[in-house]
C-alpha cells in the first residue's frame, strides 16, 4: 500500500503557517494572521482558491 | 542500449548525411540531451553567424534517459543560435518524439546549412532521409503529421513540425510535436524555417536495452510510487499545472495588463473546476509518465464551437489570461490558434502586453496599429486576430513577431520609454509571473542563460516555507527560508540551475525531481536511473559537476554570441521601480532592492567561479574541462 | 478460476507505460514496437486511447487455424498459450485473429501475444489510472457496475446540494 502525503493540511499563504482543514470546509481562516480563504475540494484534496478579500484590484 | 545511440548530422545544403556515435568520454563530460546538446551547438554553430544563416545549426537532443524505463523519460531538447536572442536558444518538449527518436536509433539531430526548397527528414530505424516537403508548406502544425503520417503509410510516426509562423521566420516561431507539446522559446522554429526544414518525422523498432532489465523495472516501480505518494503528483493529475494558478492568483504574484496589476478580482470563473465543467474531455500523458497533467478540451458552443484541444498549463494560462480575461474562453482559442500557427505564447504575450500598454499611454495610436484599437478591454476578442498577424508577418503583426529587442528597435522611434514597457531578459519575454516578490526568482530569470525563463532555474522551493536546516543540508550552505530574502538565494538559485539542467540532460521530466516537491526524486535517484538503464556508473557530485559544466558552456556560448555579460544579467526596470499595489500583506509593496540584488549576484558569481563580469575566470575553466573547448572568450585587455 | 485483463478505455491517459514495462519483461528491452500490448491513439481531434490486447478466447480462431498446434487453452488461468518449440512462424494465427492480438517479434523471429505474464501482468501493475485490472472472469462484469453505482451517487449526491 502506498503512503500518501495528508490531504488536508494547507499552508497560509500569508504567513506560512500549517492550516488543518476540516473535511468539506469552504472557508477556512489562518489561526495566525486571520487572513480568511476560499476552500476548494478536488479528489478529496484541499486547496486554496481565493481570499476573502477588502480590497479594492 | 542507450549507450549505442548515435548523432546524426544533416548538412541541407549539400545534402550530406553522417552518423557518428557517441563516444563514452562525452557521456561522462556531457551525459547527454541538453548537455551534448549545448556541445553539438558550441561547435557546429559557426562563431558570429548570423542566426537565420547557413551558418547556424538546430540541433534536437533527446535526454539520455529518455526511451527508457526511467519514469517520465520523454522529454527533448531543441537549441541553435537563437534568433531572439542571438544567444543560446533551448527549448524543451515532451509528447513522444523524444522516446521514438532512440528507438530509432539516434539521441542527436543536427541540421546545418540551408536547403533550397522545403524538405522534411524522415528518420527510421537508423537511417536518415531528406523528403521533398512541397506539399507541405503553408500547412499547420496539426494537418502537417496527418498528412505525413498517411503518406508514409504509418500512424505510429512521430512528427515534430513548424507551423506557418515558422515558414515566414517570425522570430518567435516555435517547433512542436502532437496536439500541445511545444519546444516554445528562442525562436526554435524560426531557425527551422531558415533552413526550409518543415518537419522531422521518426519511426522506431529498435530495442533500448536497460543494461539490467529487472532492476531498471524494480526501482522504476519503487520511484513511481515514491512520486506518486506526493500531493503534487496527485494535484497535477486532476489540475495540471493549473493548480498553481489560484495559489499564485491569491497571493498576488501574477502579472496582468503587463504588470501594472499584480491579481485578478474576479476568479471565479478562472478556476480549473470551472474548466473542468464546460471544456474538459480528459488528462492525457507523455512517454511513460503516470501524472498526466495534460489537460484535452472542446468547445461546444459559440463562435468556436467543435474547436478540439490540449491545455491549460500554468505557463500559457498566466500568458493568455494576462489580458484581463475573466473566462476560459479566450484563453484556449489564444493558446490553440498558438500552437497551430506555431508561436511562443510565452514570449509572443509578453510583447504584445508591453505594445498594448504603449497604445495605453498613447505613446503609439491607431496610425500604428493598422487602425486596431489595442485597448485592454478589447485585449480577448483581438487575440485571435493579433496571432494571424503575426503568423503572417502582415500589418501590426510583423512587429508583434520579432521578438523583444526588434519590438524596441521597431517603437523606439515613438518615445524613448518605449524600452521601459517592453519587459525581457536578454530579449527574450518572460512569464506572466510576478519576479518582484521573491529575490530567487528574480536573479533566476536574470541570469538565466538563454533570457527571461523560469525553467532553468525556478526554485519553488523557495515558497515551501521548508525548515532551515533541511535547505541547509540540500543547498550545502545557509539559505533563508523566507521567499522574500536575499539571503543565500544566490546558493539556492546556483543549486536549482545546474540541478535542472542535470534533468534536461537526463530527459526525464522536471515535474518529477524535486523541483516541486523535496521529496520528488533528485540525484540519489537518477545515479540509479541512470546505472541500471545505461550500465554508467556517476556519483552524485559527478552529475552535479555535469550541470556546472553545461550550464558554463553556455554562458560561454552567451558571451561569444552575443556578448552577455553583467550588464545583461539584470532583471526589467519595472521590477525595480514598481511596488506590487495588491496581493495578501506579506507581497503587496514588494519590488527588487537594486543594491541588494547587485550584492546577491556578486555572490552568484563568486559561487560560479566567475568575474566580476560574470565570465568564468582561468581556473574554473580549467576545473570544469572547459580550457579545451574551442574558447572564443576573449576579453577585452587580454 | 479463469482471469482477464479488464480494459476500462475512459482511464487511458496514452501514456504507453503499460507498452514499455511489457516489452522489459518480456523480451528483456525497453522496445514498444516489442510488446504485447498496444494502445491505438486519436489524438487530433477526439483525445480518445484504447489499450488493446489478446482478448484470450473461449473459441480462439488461432488455435483454430494453427496448422502444428502450438496455440492451446490453459482454462486454469483462462490464457492462450503459444508455444514457441513448436511454432513454425507461418503467421496463420497473426492474420486470422480478428483483434491483432498476435504480433510478429522481427528480433527473435517468433510470433508473441500476450500470456498474463505467468500470472502477475506487468501492465496491470504499472497502469496508474487502473485503465487495465487484472480480475476474476466472475466478477469482471461487477467492477463496471460499481462505475455506474458511483456515477449515480455523485448524481444524486449533486442534486441534493442544489435542492
Amino acid at each position: 500500500m502506498r503512503k500518501q502525503e495528508r490531504d488536508n493540511i494547507l499552508r497560509c499563504l500569508n504567513c506560512f503557517e500549517r492550516m488543518e482543514i476540516p473535511p468539506k470546509a469552504k472557508l477556512f481562516t489562518c489561526p495566525k494572521c486571520k487572513l480568511e480563504y476560499y476552500i476548494g475540494w478536488r479528489d478529496g484534496q484541499a486547496k486554496i482558491l481565493g481570499s476573502v478579500d477588502k480590497e479594492e484590484v | 542500449m542507450p549507450l549505442k545511440s548515435k548523432i546524426a548530422i544533416i548538412d541541407l545544403s549539400n545534402n550530406k548525411i553522417t552518423i557518428e556515435p557517441i563516444p563514452e568520454r562525452l557521456r561522462r563530460l556531457y551525459l547527454g540531451g541538453r548537455g551534448i546538446g549545448a556541445h553539438l551547438i558550441y561547435n557546429h554553430v559557426e562563431p558570429g553567424t548570423d542566426p537565420l544563416g547557413p551558418g547556424n545549426a538546430l540541433v534536437i537532443s533527446a535526454g539520455f534517459l529518455t526511451g527508457t524505463m526511467a519514469p517520465a523519460a520523454a522529454r527533448t531538447h531543441i537549441g541553435g543560435k537563437s534568433p531572439v536572442t542571438n544567444g543560446f536558444g533551448s527549448s524543451n518538449m515532451g509528447g513522444f518524439f523524444g522516446a521514438e527518436l532512440k528507438f530509432a536509433g539516434f539521441e542527436h539531430i543536427v541540421v546545418k546549412g540551408a536547403s533550397s526548397k522545403p524538405v522534411y527528414l524522415w528518420i527510421h530505424d537508423g537511417e536518415v532521409e531528406i523528403k521533398d516537403a512541397s506539399h507541405l508548406w503553408g500547412k499547420d502544425t496539426f494537418e502537417t503529421p496527418q498528412i505525413i503520417r498517411e503518406e508514409l503509410g504509418d500512424e505510429e510516426i512521430k512528427v515534430a513540425c513548424i507551423g506557418i509562423a515558422g515558414e515566414n521566420l517570425v522570430k518567435l516561431a516555435n517547433f512542436r510535436t502532437g496536439l500541445k507539446n511545444t519546444a516554445g522559446r528562442t525562436g526554435t522554429g524560426c531557425i527551422a524555417g531558415s533552413k526550409k526544414l518543415k518537419a522531422i518525422a521518426v519511426r522506431g523498432h529498435q530495442d533500448l536495452k536497460p543494461a539490467y532489465p529487472k532492476e531498471a523495472l524494480e526501482y522504476a516501480k519503487k520511484a513511481i510510487d515514491q512520486i506518486m505518494s506526493t500531493k503534487v503528483a496527485k494535484a497535477m493529475g486532476v489540475d495540471g499545472t493549473s493548480y498553481i494558478w489560484n495559489v499564485t492568483n491569491t497571493s498576488g504574484l501574477l502579472e496582468f495588463y503587463n504588470g501594472q496589476v499584480n491579481k485578478l478580482k474576479d476568479w471565479q470563473n478562472l478556476t480549473i473546476e470551472a474548466f473542468d465543467e464546460k471544456y474538459k474531455v480528459g488528462m492525457v500523458g507523455c512517454f511513460n509518465c503516470t501524472v498526466h497533467c495534460s489537460h484535452l478540451f472542446r468547445i461546444k458552443d459559440g463562435p468556436w464551437a467543435g474547436t478540439f484541444g490540449g491545455g491549460p498549463e500554468y505557463n500559457t494560462q498566466t500568458a493568455m489570461g494576462s489580458f484581463g480575461a475573466d473566462n476560459w474562453e479566450p484563453l484556449l482559442i489564444g493558446w490553440h490558434l498558438a500552437n497551430k500557427y506555431g508561436i511562443d505564447t510565452t514570449g509572443w504575450c509578453n510583447d504584445v502586453r508591453g505594445v498594448m500598454e504603449l497604445y495605453q499611454r498613447g505613446i503609439i495610436d491607431k496610425k500604428v496599429t493598422g487602425g486596431l484599437d489595442l485597448s485592454w478591454s478589447n485585449a480577448n476578442q483581438l487575440i485571435p486576430i493579433l496571432l494571424e498577424l503575426t503568423a503572417k508577418k502582415e500589418g501590426i503583426g510583423a512587429i508583434l513577431g520579432l521578438g523583444s529587442l526588434g519590438v524596441i528597435k521597431e517603437l523606439s522611434k515613438y518615445s524613448k520609454d518605449v524600452e521601459y514597457y517592453i519587459l525581457h531578459v536578454k530579449g527574450l519575454g518572460k512569464l506572466g509571473n510576478v519576479d518582484r516578490a521573491q529575490p530567487s526568482f528574480a536573479l533566476g530569470i536574470a541570469t538565466s542563460t538563454r533570457g527571461a525563463d523560469h525553467l532553468r532555474s525556478r526554485p519553488a522551493l523557495d515558497h515551501f516555507h521548508l525548515p532551515e536546516d533541511v535547505l541547509k543540508k540540500l543547498y550545502g550552505g545557509y539559505v533563508s527560508g523566507d521567499f522574500r530574502s536575499y539571503d543565500g538565494k544566490a546558493r539556492m538559485v546556483r543549486w536549482h540551475e545546474l540541478t535542472y539542467t542535470v534533468v534536461d540532460c537526463l530527459g526525464t521530466c522536471k515535474f518529477q525531481t524535486v523541483f516541486f516537491s523535496p521529496n520528488l526524486p533528485a540525484y540519489k535517484e537518477w545515479c540509479k536511473y541512470l546505472f541500471y538503464n545505461t550500465g554508467l556508473e556517476f556519483t552524485e557530485e559527478e552529475l552535479f559537476d555535469i550541470g556546472e559544466r553545461v550550464y558554463t558552456l553556455e554562458r560561454m556560448f552567451n558571451y561569444r554570441e552575443a556578448g552577455f555579460t553583467r550588464k545583461d544579467d539584470r532583471v526589467p526596470e519595472r521590477c525595480i521601480k514598481e511596488p506590487l499595489k495588491y496581493g495578501l500583506p506579506a507581497i503587496r509593496g514588494a519590488h527588487i532592492d537594486r543594491e541588494k540584488f547587485n550584492k546577491m549576484l556578486d555572490e552568484y558569481y563568486e559561487l560560479h567561479g566567475w568575474d566580476k563580469e560574470g565570465l568564468p575566470l582561468p581556473e574554473t575553466l580549467k576545473r570544469l574541462e572547459l580550457d579545451k573547448e574551442p574558447s572564443f572568450l576573449i576579453r577585452k585587455g587580454d | 478460476m479463469e482471469k482477464m485483463i479488464l480494459v476500462d478505455y475512459t482511464k487511458c491517459t496514452g501514456c504507453r507505460l503499460c507498452e514499455t514495462v511489457c516489452s522489459v519483461t518480456n523480451a528483456g528491452t525497453c522496445n514498444p514496437a516489442r510488446a504485447r500490448i498496444k494502445i491505438i491513439r486519436w489524438e487530433w481531434d477526439q483525445g480518445f486511447q484504447v489499450p488493446t490486447l489478446c482478448q484470450q478466447c473461449d473459441e480462439a480462431a488461432c488455435i483454430g487455424v494453427c496448422p502444428v498446434k502450438a496455440l492451446s487453452r490453459d482454462s486454469g488461468m483462462g490464457v492462450v498459450k503459444l508455444n514457441p518449440s513448436l511454432c513454425i512462424g507461418c503467421k496463420l494465427c497473426l492474420q486470422t485473429c480478428p483483434f491483432g492480438a498476435i504480433s510478429y517479434d522481427f528480433v527473435k523471429k517468433e510470433l508473441i501475444k500476450c500470456q498474463f505474464c505467468d500470472g502477475d501482468p506487468a501492465c496491470v501493475k504499472f497502469c496508474e489510472t487502473k485503465a487495465l485490472q487484472f480480475v476474476d472472469v466472475s466478477d469482471a462484469h461487477l467492477r463496471k457496475k460499481r462505475s455506474l453505482g458511483e456515477q449515480v451517487l455523485m448524481a444524486i449526491g449533486r442534486a441534493e446540494e442544489a435542492l
